[in-house]
């Protein structure tokens, strides 16, 4: 059935150009046909495809013969087929009838439904006219006479020739008569009817169990091969993809982004922040020691002497320390427990502008080292150079050595606790007793507490036990066992 | 949203992913550099002073959402 030997659809085109819905019903009607085919005994094959092909023939039929008021029959005729029409069709057909009593009465009766969902396809002739394919049937009910039985006959015959020539969508296969006609230039074919095209075709192979035939003939919409549909329809695919399946997809992919960000965050804070806070702890400490005042100490391996002649210690007259500037560290913190080597600069205030950078930030509203009262600092336990990582291992008697410019402040620990952030009263020049004047020199180291999170604080308070000028000499709680020597 | 991405970029697909990967590495190179600061200043969860208020996490939640506020 190729568009070039028809020539009744030619004609006809400028008629009626909603015709291809004939082609898409016949190819339910062969549906139906093979179905029945499938179900009965070989013997009675050849006419149980007969009723399916019969409407593709009786399209031609009547197009020939009908030619008159009535107009195009192809198309909405064979849409209006109903059961009791079909039924007359059949008794010429008794063994037909008998094989297949089920399955030939449906497939008239769903045409109307489907017709009603493409309303561009009921074309001219109203459902109330008949189709004019069933002139053919003896009992048709205007009388005209049977013209189109010779069609019957032929389809009956050339339902056989496109079955073995693997043609199952609606091709007659044969070139002498116009039948199957109605077709329709591929690219007018609206996406809906491809869309049916494609179903049928999904559900033929399914029932056949048979891939889909490569080639269609032409002058069929199936001619179009099936991937260069699915091209087409995967070439746009905003108009297949909801507006609310997008937009959930890119709230997904939102949501995923802020994950990763959030533990990029992580990795920044534990791992990324005393990176950056290195440099700037070694910078800090440098200006401390760039500092006019600043004397340098007497370590005891410069003393090159296997008894090197420490500092005095001095337990009284304590010095006093010069104030230092907002934000500008002027003294420096050693903890033997953690290092010999350990050196933290300390910095007027606790904002992030001072305990970010890795330093150890002196609560300005306390009071000075070495000073009556309590020398509160605050540091990273955690993050940002962790001066205080490990606070934790620190012990009753532990020596807490603040080098200011001039001087040894060695303080002595001898309590910690515990407690909840907003417990101001640790810091207190006497802690925990307002308003008492105080009679100790205090240091108060805070931090959060436990690592990871700040639910409390962790508290390290030591008190000042002597004090040495760097000048004279090393100090020896600074200095390593193994460079005391033995005369000490 | 990374598909219109991969779509918008021009060139080869190689070209393409070298694209993407340099604009990852900008995006955390910024969060790195900008965002996590300041997250890291309005958050509670690294406060380690003691101090009078401002510990609870309603009231740094807060204080992050305060610039919002201002520009509604």
């Amino acid at each position: 059935m190729s568009g070039t030997d028809l020539p009744a659809p030619q004609g006809q085109s400028s008629d009626l150009p909603d015709e291809p819905p004939v082609t898409l019903s016949n190819i339910d009607a062969i549906l139906a046909a093979r179905r029945a085919e499938d179900a009965a005994p070989p013997g009675v094959r050849a006419e149980t495809s007969e009723p399916a092909q019969d409407s593709l023939g009786s399209d031609a039929g009547t197009s020939d013969a009908d030619a008159g008021p009535i107009g195009p029959p192809q198309g909405v005729a064979e849409g209006t087929l109903d059961p009791a029409e079909a039924d007359p069709e059949s008794d010429d057909e008794p063994i037909l009838l008998s094989e297949e009593p089920a399955s030939l009465p449906e497939e008239p009766a769903s045409r109307p439904d489907e017709l009603a969902s493409l309303p561009d396809e009921s074309g001219p002739r109203g459902a109330g006219q008949p189709p004019t394919w069933t002139q053919i049937e003896p009992t048709d009910p205007r009388g005209a006479p049977p013209i189109a039985a010779p069609s019957l006959t032929e389809a009956v015959a050339t339902s056989g020739e496109a079955r073995n020539g693997g043609d199952s969508f609606g091709s007659d296969g044969g070139e002498d008569r116009p039948i199957g006609a109605p077709t329709r230039p591929a690219a007018a074919l609206t996406r809906a009817q491809l869309r049916r095209a494609t179903a049928v075709h999904a559900v033929q192979a399914s029932q056949t169990g048979s891939t889909p035939p490569v080639r269609e003939p032409e002058g069929n919409i199936l001619e179009i091969p099936w991937p260069a549909v699915r091209q087409n329809e995967d070439a746009d695919p905003r108009h297949r993809i909801p507006v609310g399946a997008v937009l959930t997809g890119i709230l997904g992919e939102l949501l995923i982004t802020a994950g990763v960000i959030l533990g990029l965050y992580v990795v920044w804070e534990v791992l990324w922040s005393t990176v950056e806070a290195r440099p700037m702890q070694a910078q800090a400490l440098e200006a401390v020691h760039e500092r006019a005042q600043y004397v340098a100490p007497i370590t005891a391996a410069q003393t090159g002497s296997d008894t090197p002649a420490f500092a005095t210690e001095y337990t009284e007259n304590f010095p006093e320390i010069a104030a230092g500037a907002d934000a500008v560290p002027w003294m420096s913190l050693h903890v033997p427990r953690w290092g010999y080597d350990y050196d933290i600069a300390i910095a007027q205030g606790t904002g992030k502008g001072v305990i970010d950078q890795g330093l150890i930030g002196h609560y300005p509203e306390t009071q000075n080292a070495a000073e009556l009262g309590n020398f509160a600092v605050a540091g990273h336990r955690i993050t940002h150079g962790e001066p205080f990582a490990r606070i934790q291992e620190l012990h009753n008697g532990d020596e807490l050595i603040v080098e200011t410019d001039e001087y040894y402040l060695v303080y002595e620990m001898y309590d910690q606790r515990i407690v909840v952030p907003t417990e101001m009263s640790v810091i207190w020049a006497v802690p925990g007793q307002a308003g008492v004047p105080p009679e100790r020199r205090l240091i108060t180291l805070t931090t959060c507490h436990p690592r990871y999170t700040s639910t409390h604080r962790y508290i390290v308070w030591g008190e000042l036990a002597y004090w040495t000028k760097k000048a004279d000499g090393p100090l020896r709680a600074l200095t390593p066992p193994e460079q005391r020597g033995e005369g000490r | 949203m990374y598909g219109a991405l991969w779509r918008i970029l021009p060139g080869p697909r190689w070209f393409r992913a070298f694209a993407l990967l340099c604009l990852a590495l900008l995006a955390v190179w910024a969060c790195f550099q900008y965002l996590f600061p300041w997250m890291s200043d309005v958050l509670p969860f690294n406060e380690l002073t003691v101090e009078e208020g401002t510990d609870t996490v309603e009231e740094s939640l807060g204080a992050i959402l305060a610039p919002l506020t201002l520009v509604r």
